[in-house]
């Protein structure tokens, strides 16, 4: 059986159809069962929002804005983050935070677009583990452990379709 | 003596009233203060001198003239009969074309002859410029500024029923992680709870399922989906479990698997 005192966390910012702007963030124990779940509501940005920016409006959404207040709300202490978009291991966070690449035909060509002066890239079964800084080999040894016991991706399934119901409501 | 004196006083009357005999009274007497003349000076050939400064003047006896010679030439007599004449205002050709108001290029050909038929009257329209004085408070005197916010308030929101409303998904494990034994319990425990012993299916072997939380069950492709209730004092009881299916009535039967560490 998996640690069940483990925290993992699954932070993911979704763009919808409409230019709406929503993140979650799901902790879940060894099994994948939620402890927490918290999100932002859907942002739109204005117009002259998008002029402002320009094209970092998006990068500044996801990861400065939504990412960082999701982080900042979260009452567990996740022992590693699961980042659902690999511009979200920028966050500055005193947690580990991984993004998981499966091994696919279509994931290894976007091994190019990975600067790997910048992040650390390894591999566990059948992901590649990209992160700012390598994992600890406990860090490392529980994300093994759980990847066995569930489907480690599955959580962000749930956490999109949550989140594609709340933009959906409002 | 009488005698030389009356004939010295009426020689001395005589005298006097060929005297007051010669006078005479030119012009006509003042019976009427409408008719008094009035003469003015002819000034055209006075010359007018500047009067020199005292450091410039000569000395008294420089034998100049001190004082300048005043001539009456000539007298002319105006009637002081004030007259009053009202006439329409038209602008004459020859002052118009010469005759100029400060600006060069207006002149009096500009001004259009006055006539009671071109005047207009304007009711003034009063909520119209009620309107613009406001208008021109909220331009000059007010200005409002169109709040662009340009940073983002994100409001988080913690709704655990809402992340339970979505099934988790369990894909199915391999047979191979279980022994025999271990199968064998599974399918009897649900076979003890059946009267006949029907056939069966083997759906599939689900791992880490919290069958105390259960809310609702279902299958998609091969895969379990179950939802959850909200958590209940305690643990939660999470086993694997053994699920077969009875074709014949379209039900499910669950066994749990203890496994062995």
């Amino acid at each position: 059986m998996a640690d069940v005192n483990a925290v993992l966390a699954y932070l993911s910012v979704i763009k919808e159809r409409d230019d709406k702007y929503i993140g979650g963030i799901l902790a879940t124990d060894g099994y994948g069962i939620p402890l927490e779940f918290k999100y932002s509501e859907p942002l739109k940005p204005t117009g002259l929002q998008k002029i402002l920016y320009g094209n970092s409006i998006e990068k500044f959404l996801v990861v400065d804005t939504i990412g960082k207040r999701l982080l900042l709300n979260l009452q567990e202490k996740p022992r590693i983050i699961l980042a659902g978009d690999i511009r979200l291991l920028e966050l500055q966070t005193k947690f580990s935070m991984v993004h998981l690449i499966p091994k696919t035909s279509e994931t290894q060509q976007q091994q190019g677009d990975i600067d790997s002066h910048a992040f650390s890239d390894d591999e566990m079964g059948a992901f590649r583990v990209i992160s700012h800084s390598p994992l600890t080999a406990d860090e490392f040894q529980l994300l093994e452990k759980v990847s066995r016991e569930m489907d480690v991706m599955e959580p962000f399934s749930r956490l999109k379709e949550a989140l594609q119901y709340v933009c959906s409501d409002q | 003596m009488f005698r030389s004196i009356k004939n010295w006083t009426s020689d001395f009357i005589q005298t006097i009233k060929k005297e007051i005999a010669g006078v005479k009274i030119q012009g006509k007497a003042v019976e009427d203060f409408s008719a008094t003349r009035f003469y003015s000076l002819d000034f055209a050939e006075v010359p007018v001198l500047s009067p020199p400064l005292p450091e410039e003047m000569a000395p008294v006896n420089d034998g100049l003239p001190r004082e300048l010679p005043l001539e009456i030439r000539s007298l002319t007599e105006q009637n002081a009969t004030l007259t009053i004449e009202s006439a329409a205002f038209t602008p004459d050709p020859l002052l118009a074309e010469s005759a100029s108001v400060q600006h060069p290029e207006v002149t009096l050909a500009h001004v259009p002859a006055f006539q009671p038929d071109n005047v207009c009257i304007i009711p003034l329209a009063f909520e119209q410029l009620r309107s613009l004085a406001i208008q021109e408070s909220t331009v000059f005197f007010a200005p409002s500024f169109s709040e662009w916010s340009l940073f983002f308030r994100i409001p988080i929101k913690e709704s655990s029923a809402l992340i339970y409303r979505f099934p988790i998904r369990r894909t199915p494990s391999p047979k191979s992680l279980y022994s025999a034994e271990d199968i064998r319990n599974a399918v009897s425990y649900i076979l003890e709870r059946l009267q006949t012993v029907p056939h069966l299916e083997l759906v599939g072997i689900y791992r880490d399922v919290p069958i105390n939380r259960i809310r609702q069950l279902s299958f998609e492709k091969g895969k379990l989906l179950f939802t959850l209730l909200p958590p209940k004092r305690g643990r939660d009881v999470i086993l694997d479990v053994l699920i077969v299916r009875e074709p014949a009535e379209g039900k499910y039967h669950i066994g749990p698997i203890v496994r062995k560490a």
